[in-house]
């Protein structure tokens, strides 16, 4: 160690990964995909991103009803926020303005946060059964998905709902990093929806397999990666022509998805038999499935 | 004397509630996360679904005390409905209905049903599970040959409650804010009732003549007069209202506020709150016996 000085370091990666029914966030060293610890979050975590500067992770806590703040330096809870809603169901982050986004199921509105203190500023009412978020890539606009009431977008200077575009039974929304289009998945049509950012108009729907949940964007913007939580399979969008060009068979109930930085790996937490599937993605083929916790449900990867 | 057993999901326990005096008679702790609340076919248990553990608690209902934890049933339960028999687990997110024998607990069959399943009830001559979905259609169960014999184009729908002599059923179409009176023979729409905003539980009082809806957004119950087919009362209750129940002789109606701690009762004559009950965190399944 330290003496090649013509070698490039290598950075350590990790996931993060939610394990709903043990009230815990676990830390998987990547490439070994050893547990290296595994940390007390509340009550039933349904969802794990990092914040964009990589310094921590967040949890939402669809039972206790609160987000829990890790930090990645030193994984440990440095924080509970409390007052998001009955049942926070995900977070998204706009760097610049310094705010979280977080959408809540049953209180159906989406609260506003401060990203530094964590406090919460303002509570948007929106619509029934708030489920998925995304932030443009401009941070102009926050778009949200749910069970009912369409897509929401919301103005995020004035923090008011500007449009709703009809989409029954909507739950992940990400965009291409260009910001050009953004990609919805339908899951009681087993579609995804690709729509055009600038005017929001659907530009194709594309089947993948029965009930899609999560969605995930290559940062080159190439790929699309979809897990079909009845279908048991992660189905590759490429992007240049919305096809599918592969249906990957994973564990049972896979849900959440995530992609190490350069897009050579993604891992998929399979809810219904606590077991992560890792997939080549030059191969795409799953080349290795490892333990988790119980219900593993959201994931994230540092960068 | 009547007995009210809320599942609370945040605190992994079920209270026991005396509907005379609406007084915590016991709190039993359950397995985790009890998001809903069923009864035995001859009301002598007590059902809870733990949706963070995978198992169902099996209660007495004349010790108070758990009897029974059914293991590995699917991985998120959402209810246990008893029939001929077996035991009905509903699954969101496989989709799935579980069905395993009562007595032993074991495996029976697993019927996929439909994308999000958010309940099943039985039809009162109990030969029917009526399973509702957030996706479409009401999708219909016998519970004999354990298989998926009909399915109604309908819009989404959580809650549902048949009325006694199993005529009609009352329907809440949780994404358009109404609930909907239909014909169990035809499946034909008979009233279309605006509710207050997201309806999710629903209950019907033994005599046919009222249906009290829970509005999950509204924080309300609203109390529909069937025959008219109209709302004659919007009750403001805790933050988001759940699940509802009547008591044995029907005089008080019994609200879940999952958004809270709470539970509260309803005076089925003077249509108001007359008390609110401490119960556990995230109230959310009830069944009164």
């Amino acid at each position: 160690m330290g003496t090649a000085t013509g070698t490039q370091a290598t950075q350590s990666l990790f996931a993060y990964v939610s394990n709903q029914n043990d009230d815990s966030l676990s830390v998987l060293a990547i490439p070994s995909n050893r547990t290296i610890k595994t940390i007390r979050v509340g009550q039933l975590p349904n969802s794990a991103v990092i914040s964009p500067d990589g310094a921590r992770v967040y949890t939402t806590n669809r039972g206790s009803n609160t987000l829990s703040v890790i930090s990645t330096s030193t994984n440990t809870l440095i924080q509970t926020v409390r007052g998001v809603g009955s049942e926070p169901f995900a977070t998204a982050f706009a760097p610049n303005r310094g705010r979280i986004y977080v959408p809540t199921l049953y209180t159906g509105s989406v609260f506003v946060l401060d990203s530094v203190t964590n406090n919460v500023l303002q509570e948007i009412p929106i619509g029934n059964g708030l489920v998925g978020i995304a932030v443009s890539p401009d941070e102009s606009k926050v778009y949200v998905t749910s069970l009912g009431t369409g897509i929401s977008i919301i103005d995020a200077n004035t923090n008011k709902v500007i449009e709703t575009i009809p989409a029954t039974g909507s739950w992940s929304v990400r965009f291409l990093p260009n910001g050009t289009r953004y990609y919805v998945n339908n899951y009681g049509t087993n579609l995804v929806s690709v729509y055009n950012a600038g005017n929001n108009a659907l530009i194709k729907r594309i089947p993948v397999g029965a009930a899609p949940l999560g969605v995930i964007v290559s940062k080159n913007g190439q790929r699309v990666y979809v897990t079909n939580s009845r279908g048991s399979s992660v189905s590759v969008i490429d992007t240049s022509t919305n096809g599918v060009i592969k249906t990957i068979p994973v564990g049972f109930v896979p849900f959440g998805i995530a992609l190490t930085p350069l897009n050579r790996r993604a891992y998929v937490t399979n809810f219904g038999d606590n077991t992560i599937s890792i997939i080549d993605t030059t191969t795409n083929s799953v080349i290795e499935t490892i333990p988790t916790g119980n219900n593993p449900r959201g994931i994230a990867i540092t960068s | 004397m009547g007995l009210a057993y809320v599942g609370n999901q945040n605190s992994s326990t079920l209270t026991v509630i005396n509907t005379d005096g609406d007084e915590i008679v016991k709190t039993i702790p359950v397995g985790r996360n009890p998001v809903q609340v069923d009864t035995s076919f001859d009301r002598t248990e007590v059902l809870t679904a733990n949706g963070g553990e995978r198992s169902i608690s099996v209660i007495s209902t004349r010790t108070n005390q758990v009897i029974e934890i059914i293991r590995n049933v699917t991985p998120e339960p959402f209810g246990a409905v008893h029939a001929d028999g077996k035991l009905f687990v509903p699954d969101q997110f496989t989709g799935n209905v579980t069905v395993l024998d009562a007595g032993s607990g074991t495996l029976i069959k697993r019927i996929p049903v439909v994308t999000r399943i958010l309940s099943a009830v039985l039809h009162p001559n109990n030969q029917k599970l009526y399973v509702t979905s957030l996706v479409h259609n009401i999708w219909i169960i016998d519970v004999t040959t354990n298989q998926l014999i009909q399915s109604i184009p309908k819009e989404a729908i959580w809650g549902l409650a048949f009325t006694p002599d199993g005529k009609r059923f009352i329907a809440n179409h949780y994404l358009s804010n109404f609930a909907a009176i239909y014909s169990t023979c035809t499946n034909r729409l008979i009233g279309k009732i605006p509710v207050g905003i997201a309806p999710i539980g629903v209950a019907i009082s033994s005599n046919g003549e009222r249906a009290y809806v829970t509005n999950s957004r509204s924080g309300s119950v609203s109390v529909i007069e069937i025959a008219a087919k109209r709302v004659i009362k919007t009750i403001p209750v805790g933050r988001v209202p759940y699940e509802v129940a009547l008591s044995p002789d029907n005089r008080k109606i019994y609200v879940t506020n999952y958004g809270g701690t709470t539970v509260s009762v309803i005076d089925s004559k003077s249509l108001r709150v007359i008390t609110t009950i401490s119960v556990g965190a995230g109230p959310r399944g009830i069944s009164i016996i």
